[in-house]
């Protein structure tokens, strides 16, 4: 990305994980995560998913699943260990970079509420969203 | 007068005022800033801005940063 600037300035949004997702919905993060489950550790079985109040869970296989609070759990009494590991890895990537994905458009969308033009909207490959802007 | 904001996944949010001068650009992303803040979203900023470009005539690849804090 070109970075000529007459002036440039760093700042940064701190990522709420729970804040994020409850923008986004217990149930749509719950479905996000329930094909990301199926698509990623299909050899664990059809994952079946409950939504109580904001809570997550999923039961895939041996393997246990909970979104509380912003916070993810991966329980499996009778599970792998290591598989446990690797589900609570994946999920948290997941989860996280949905998080990301949600502040970005509470961003956008406060640049936009304070009344500035965003002329061209467009993401990087890296994730990140270019703003062009009239500031 | 024309910008960039470029915002990444991790909340990363980097401000590049392409035209007008160092001065007017730092107001620029003051007032940004504290137009976010006014609808919900602080950015947590350290006053730093720097004007930035990369010398195209040089051989390589040169950074030149001027530093204007607050």
């Amino acid at each position: 990305m070109p970075c000529n600037a007459v002036a440039r300035a760093v700042g940064y949004v701190p990522v709420e994980l729970a804040r994020e997702l409850e923008a986004l919905g217990a149930e749509a993060v719950g479905k996000a995560l329930l094909t990301f489950l199926r698509r990623n550790f299909a050899d664990l079985g059809e994952p079946r998913m409950q939504l109580s109040g904001g809570q997550i869970r999923i039961v895939q296989g041996n393997y246990l699943v909970l979104v509380i609070d912003g916070r993810i759990v991966v329980n499996a009494p009778y599970g792998d260990p290591k598989v446990v590991g690797q589900i609570k890895d994946a999920v948290t990537d997941f989860i996280t970079g949905l998080a990301g994905l949600a502040l970005q458009k509470r961003v956008v969308r406060a640049i936009r509420r304070a009344g500035y033009r965003v002329s061209k909207e467009q993401r990087a490959p890296n994730g990140a969203l270019v703003l062009q802007v009239e500031l | 007068m024309k910008a960039r904001i470029v915002i990444t996944t991790d909340g990363q949010v980097s401000v590049f005022v392409d035209e007008g001068t160092m001065e007017t650009g730092r107001e620029a992303i003051e007032r940004l800033f504290a137009a976010l803040a006014a609808q919900g979203v602080s950015v947590r900023w350290d006053g730093k801005v720097e004007q930035h470009r990369h010398d195209r005539e040089a051989v390589g690849h040169v950074h030149v940063h001027r530093e204007l804090k607050q």
